[in-house]
């Protein structure tokens, strides 16, 4: 039998660093070697050769992501419209940095994951990413690269994708209204802690009843629905995702007469007097959403939470993320967890053996809502503003980008994926845009004079506008090389008869 | 427990379980539908005073919905033969219209006033590149990201699909960047058609006139209201390049202010004024474009409508409802609508266009009834749908059906496409989203996989959203229809015409 030289993830592992070296370049090789090294570590496993062959993998990894760092910092620079970049993140020690955390984060990951003593070697994962994430914000604030925005908002949807992975990956139904109760955990801090409403309650209040609107959204849409097929319950959770932007969008004069009493006053010719009105029964109707403007300012979670101090923020948001995890890792091995895994594989031969299919499928929907919920809530104090444009059906499909790419009803894959499909949507083709810009600057449009055809090509090339093709491909692309994801689901076993 | 899960099973089937639950949730629909129009005793007032507008808007909704009933029918083909919701359907609708205004765009002639119009053939001969293009991308989609899932779950296949409707929907985007070339030189001069601004909504140019068709029937004294009046000079003004939308709006708010009582005025002006404030949001797709905001063909265009008080509350104004300039010229018939009616009952129009439109949808569902009965290949199709092994085991080319089967149905959203461009006038890159879920509602109310039923449930759908646009309110168009598709899931997942079981695996 032939060896594999690379199997997919740790081929992938390694594109993705050189490339995303190539375009970002600078200190951010250090992160990027650190990402690519935990998932060449994470692809490996005691049958792949443990942490030699992660050793091997990661040499080549962290080699070509300095390379291309090298390359970005010295001759892409050249380039007229890149920024300058300070000498420290030049020198040597950025490299070598890069190199060793690389090969340091695949072996020492690999070889955790292939300990006799699996609690133990999870318990070292687990260390070593809680390091890295802890040291993020002072490896930010020492290089001074401005990520901790963007970080933030990956986290943010990080979260959802552990909401959706709940609801596509474990159980294996397609939602593609998420955006919604994204939408309704940001409405909800914004009724409940802004000037505009004139309420201002503690933000650890507001997150669990924004995840509790979420989750009783989501058994008033799942309850009809769910029992039917899974396609079905696609396209109305679309429709779902839909509808709920558009409420918020016009949810601004709102007057609601008790419609019985309505058609007895019309039919019997008499005037307004025997209405009875519920709602916005004053001379101006109720504005509950305040339309397109939406709603600024939300108030902060607490004193050291303002704008530009993104440390707090990013702890929160961290904390948040990380108990979301937790918890849905001790979710998915629980009795609920497990018949949510049953269901999906096969339905019939779940009822079969006394599986509630449908109790199943709408605690599954309500759970998932619940985080999209919290997501919501953290979104709405941190931007600090909410309008119905924010929650457009692209969402939706990025999440589910997210959850398809690191491999559904894997928790840390879907947390890998999240990172990587925002990060290359929020930094990356921002960077890349700016590099093919400086190269047709260098080339074509010095030979080509015609403005007209360089204004065409200059649109065209314009990479900002192709991520909806991005997220496309990697649907399609996934879908039919590797359903599985990147980081597949591993199949838990369980000791028998428990 | 079993036999209490049974009877529980057998009293939801019941007709009294069925209404019992049905008059608690029509409450719910009239107290919770007040903010998105539902006001019972308004709307039958409305309709008393002026039943031409009824008759108006089910011209509307007809034209409308022969639209929708033809991509409907590229769902449901699909859906019955290979059990996949193809989201990519509606996108291939929208690169048709794209495919029909570029061949059509060498013919085009501009007016002195600056609208642009082509000859009637010049629209004929494009229906066959639309048709033509739209089935190539409907085979091509089905060869590369269908074809090797064909055995896969379900769920894989759908996202997939939904996939590729995003990477269709990025293409789209991309073929109006070619709008630019057109400054490169005159040999690119038929690309001028699509305006500087890829995302902006592209115009289609004017193919018949709005003459109404009942004016040759029925001759009377064209007596202009005021209404009419003031939207001629708004278009006027727009066609000289000297308005801005918010100018047109401003028009259109004037003339609401010299023709209704004053009541009446304080309650269409408050959505108007709204909608002048949507149009300065600029379009989030055009981030990278400082020239966002929508350019003289849409003010053009809008002006149009305004100025011929047709109250064509079209699909892709009402698709697009976040989109500032599409609201303008939404709101701006319906606003001029309001305002004429105080003064003199709607005449009802019946242009060349609806006619066409309707006949087009006709004569292509007759021709498919045709195909699937009585061809061998429409034999092959029924008895892959029927059972895709035994079809195998018979001798017939499964996959070859398959691919003709997107064929079909791309070909059908290609003249889909064509029809929107001809009867709407503008189109953008977004509009196949909100098509594909009203033509796919439209399908599963008629009962998926049953062509009898898309045909009947896209009219319906059609008529639906015109009243909604007229009746209800234009903002929540999609939501009422979003309605519709979730209570005929709940009592009746089989559709109006559909007769095999919900859950077929």
């Amino acid at each position: 039998m032939k060896k594999q030289l690379f199997r997919g993830t740790e081929l992938l592992a390694i594109v993705l660093s050189a490339f995303l070296a190539l375009v970002m370049g600078r200190w951010s090789i250090i992160v990027i070697a650190a990402t690519g090294g935990a998932l060449v570590g994470l692809a490996q496993d005691r049958a792949s050769g443990g942490w030699k062959r992660a050793l091997q993998i990661g040499l080549i990894m962290s080699a070509a992501t300095v390379l291309m760092g090298w390359f970005h910092n010295n001759v892409l620079q050249l380039l007229p419209v890149q920024e300058t970049i300070n000498a420290s993140a030049r020198s040597l020690l950025t490299y070598v940095g890069a190199m060793a955390i690389g090969v340091f984060t695949s072996v020492a990951i690999a070889w955790l994951r292939c300990l006799e003593n699996q609690k133990a070697g999870r318990i070292g994962q687990l260390a070593i990413l809680a390091a890295y994430a802890i040291a993020f914000p002072f490896f930010d604030a020492v290089t001074g690269s401005v990520w901790m925005a963007t970080i933030i908002v990956c986290l943010i949807y990080a979260m959802q994708a552990q909401g959706l992975n709940i609801v596509a990956g474990f159980s294996g139904m397609l939602d593609l209204g998420y955006v919604a109760f994204f939408a309704i955990g940001g409405y909800t801090v914004a009724l409940m802690n802004s000037e505009f409403a004139g309420r201002h309650m503690p933000f650890m209040l507001i997150i669990w009843i924004a995840a509790a609107a979420a989750a009783l959204f989501g058994l008033l849409l799942g309850a009809p629905v769910i029992p039917l097929r899974g396609d079905y319950l696609a396209i109305v959770t679309l429709g779902f995702g839909e509808i709920v932007p558009i409420a918020f969008k016009n949810l601004e004069a709102i007057r609601i007469n008790e419609p019985i009493s309505a058609i007895i006053a019309w039919l019997s010719g008499k005037g307004a007097e025997t209405v009875t009105c519920l709602i916005g029964c004053g001379d101006t109707p109720y504005n509950l959403t305040n339309g397109t403007q939406g709603i600024s300012p939300i108030g902060s979670p607490g004193e050291s939470f303002v704008v530009g101090n993104y440390t707090p923020w990013y702890f929160l948001i961290l904390a948040m993320v990380v108990i979301s995890v937790f918890l849905i890792h001790q979710l998915r091995h629980s009795r609920i967890g497990r018949a949510m895994v049953a269901m999906r594989e096969d339905e019939l031969a779940a009822s079969a053996m006394g599986v509630p299919v449908t109790r199943i499928k709408l605690t599954a929907f309500m759970i998932g809502a619940m985080f999209s919920g919290f997501a919501g809530a953290f979104y709405g104090s941190y931007v600090s503003f909410i309008s119905p444009d924010a929650f457009d059906f692209s969402i939706s499909v990025i999440v589910l980008c997210m959850v398809i790419l690191g491999g559904s009803g894997s928790i840390i894959g879907v947390l890998m994926g999240a990172l990587v499909v925002k990060i290359i949507d929020l930094l990356v083709l921002d960077k890349l845009q700016v590099i093919i810009n400086g190269i047709m600057h260098v080339t074509v449009f010095k030979w080509n004079t015609n403005p007209g055809l360089n204004n065409f090509l200059e649109s065209l090339l314009n990479m900002t506008q192709y991520k909806l093709l991005l997220f496309g491909l990697i649907l399609v692309i996934m879908m039919i090389t590797r359903p599985q994801g990147l980081v597949p689901a591993s199949v838990a076993k369980y000791p028998e008869g428990k | 427990m079993q036999t209490a899960a049974n009877s529980r099973a057998g009293l939801r089937q019941s007709p009294i379980w069925r209404i019992l639950l049905a008059i608690p949730i029509i409450y719910v629909v009239l107290l919770l539908g007040q903010p998105a129009g539902l006001d019972l005793p308004k709307i039958v007032d409305t309709i008393r005073n002026d039943p031409g507008i009824l008759l108006q808007q089910l011209i509307n909704g007809l034209a409308n919905g022969a639209i929708i009933a033809i991509i409907a029918l590229g769902y449901t083909l699909v859906y019955g033969i290979i059990e996949l919701v193809n989201f990519a359907n509606s996108d291939v609708f929208m690169l048709g219209t794209f495919t029909a205004l570029l061949s059509m765009s060498p013919f085009i002639i501009m007016s002195e006033n600056g609208g642009a119009s082509v000859p009637w053939w010049a629209a004929l001969i494009a229906f066959f590149p639309a048709m033509g293009i739209g089935a190539l991308l409907n085979v091509t989609i089905e060869r590369v990201a269908y074809r090797k899932l064909r055995n896969a779950p379900k769920l894989i296949v759908l996202i997939s699909a939904l996939g590729m409707s995003f990477i269709l929907q990025n293409i789209g985007l991309q073929l109006g960047s070619l709008g630019k070339l057109a400054q490169a030189g005159p040999q690119f001069s038929i690309f001028s058609i699509l305006g500087s601004n890829n995302a902006a909504p592209k115009s289609f140019p004017s193919v018949f006139s709005n003459d109404n068709l009942l004016e040759y029937v029925f001759p009377s004294e064209p007596t202009p209201t005021p209404a009419a009046d003031a939207g001629g000079a708004a278009a006027a003004g727009a066609v000289a390049g000297e308005l801005s939308e918010d100018a047109v709006m401003a028009t259109a708010n004037a003339a609401i202010d010299a023709t209704m009582v004053a009541d009446e005025a304080t309650r269409a002006a408050a959505p108007t004024e709204v909608v002048a404030a949507d149009a300065e949001v600029t379009p989030e797709v055009a981030v990278a474009d400082a020239e966002a905001t929508p350019e003289a063909p849409v003010a053009d265009a809008a002006a149009e409508i305004v100025a011929t008080e047709e109250p064509t509350p079209d699909i892709i104004a009402t698709m697009n409802a976040e989109n500032g300039g599409q609201d303008v010229m939404a709101e701006a018939p319906a606003a001029t609508n309001e305002a004429g009616q105080s003064i003199e009952r709607t005449k009802v129009r019946i242009t060349f266009k609806d006619l066409l439109v309707i006949s087009v949808a006709v004569v292509l569902m007759l021709v498919l009834r045709w195909f699937i009965a009585n061809t061998k290949m429409g034999k092959a199709m029924r008895a892959t749908a029927q059972n895709r092994d035994a079809a195998k085991i018979m001798g017939i080319d499964v996959d070859r059906v398959i691919a003709i089967t997107f064929a079909i149905g791309g070909a059908l959203a290609g003249a889909a496409g064509m029809m929107t461009g001809i009867y709407n006038g503008t189109f953008v890159f977004t509009m196949g989203f909100t098509a594909g879920l009203r033509s796919f509602t439209a399908a599963v109310l008629g009962g998926i996989g049953n062509i009898t039923g898309a045909a009947l449930g896209g009219i319906l759908i059609g008529i639906l959203a015109a009243f909604s646009d007229q009746f209800l309110s234009v903002r929540w168009t999609n939501a009422w229809i979003f309605l519709v598709l979730v209570l005929v899931m709940l009592f009746r997942p089989t559709g109006l015409l559909g007769k095999h079981g919900g859950e077929k695996a």
